[in-house]
């Protein structure tokens, strides 16, 4: 069984990964995240628009998605909220909603 | 350098890697690590190491009688001997630290492995059983384990179902992705035989 001492040494070991600098998202935002991609030698910054259609997990597992409609067609990206990829997360509409999830939505 | 040292597996979670990238990673912790002795073999210098923090009423008296002639006032209720790499100068009574590794170092993880208990021939060997419809009564039978009067019996060392698990295992270049000295914690890439709290020894690469 995990005592709650093993699970304190992973919290204490997550923690150092963890991003402080990124705002609160909650589901029904309409928010911009830009992310860092690499071009041979350069980097540059891309933006992805849409809405957080869901926030999940803890620790260095929180991940959230986004949705957006892009010529037609619904795209869905889910990106680790903690990952060093993200260079800043732009909240564009704070509109949350009742609902946790918001799978059902179309935008 | 201490060639290796004995862990408790303390559980898993996702770190990122040097990339960035999230990775899964087993979190060890090292609980002792205190030399008890050194001794050379062969030619070859060998250092005697305690682990695993105990009451003293739960550890063997012998091992306290050792552990108390190196000058060592902790119990430890583990001893075990590892190489010594490279010239360094060792004492009785020191501290080996988990910063004998290093970030980004290949290590070989040495554990016994989780029991499954009595298992069945498609669990234990892999075997396809047979099929799940159509009349078939044979649905995780091991099916036939032998030929006709030429041998007349069943091979020896013919796999069939049985006890699985809590085997030695090795788990060779695994990646060492964190090290924390302060909380004597580590972090390797990937999985690592065996249960929560197990103890694993994890051991340098250039000891093989």
């Amino acid at each position: 069984m995990a005592s709650v001492k093993s699970r304190e040494y992973i919290r204490d070991l997550e923690s150092k990964f963890l991003r402080n600098d990124l705002p609160e998202l909650k589901t029904g935002q309409k928010i911009k995240v830009w992310t860092k991609y690499k071009e041979k030698d350069k980097e540059r910054e891309v933006p992805f628009e849409g809405i957080v259609i869901s926030v999940r997990g803890s620790g260095t597992n929180k991940t959230f998605t986004v949705r957006n409609t892009t010529s037609g067609v619904q795209v869905d990206r889910i990106f680790p909220y903690h990952s060093p990829y993200i260079v800043r997360i732009e909240i564009l509409q704070d509109s949350p909603r009742k609902k946790a999830k918001l799978y059902h939505q179309q935008f | 350098m201490i060639s290796g040292l004995i862990f408790h597996k303390v559980g898993m979670t996702r770190i990122p890697d040097e990339n960035g990238n999230f990775v899964p990673a087993t979190v060890l912790r090292l609980d002792g690590g205190v030399i008890v002795g050194v001794r050379q073999i062969n030619g070859e210098k060998r250092v005697i190491l305690s682990f695993d923090r105990a009451k003293e009423k739960n550890v063997p008296k012998p091992i306290i009688g050792i552990l108390r002639k190196a000058g060592v006032n902790d119990t430890f209720k583990i001893l075990k001997e590892f190489k010594l790499l490279g010239s360094t100068e060792v004492s009785p009574g020191q501290k080996i630290r988990v910063d004998i590794f290093s970030v980004g170092e290949k290590v070989d993880v040495i554990g016994v492995s989780k029991g499954k208990g009595f298992q069945g021939a498609m669990k234990r060997w892999g075997f396809a059983g047979g099929p799940d419809s159509h009349g078939s009564m044979s649905h995780r039978r091991v099916g036939a384990i032998g030929c006709r009067t030429d041998p007349g019996r069943v091979w020896k060392g013919k796999k069939m179902p049985g006890r699985m698990g809590y085997n030695k295992v090795t788990v060779k270049n695994l990646k060492i992705l964190y090290v924390d000295t302060d909380k004597e914690l580590i972090a390797v890439k990937g999985s690592v035989p065996g249960w929560i709290g197990a103890k694993v020894i994890v051991r340098k690469k250039e000891s093989r």
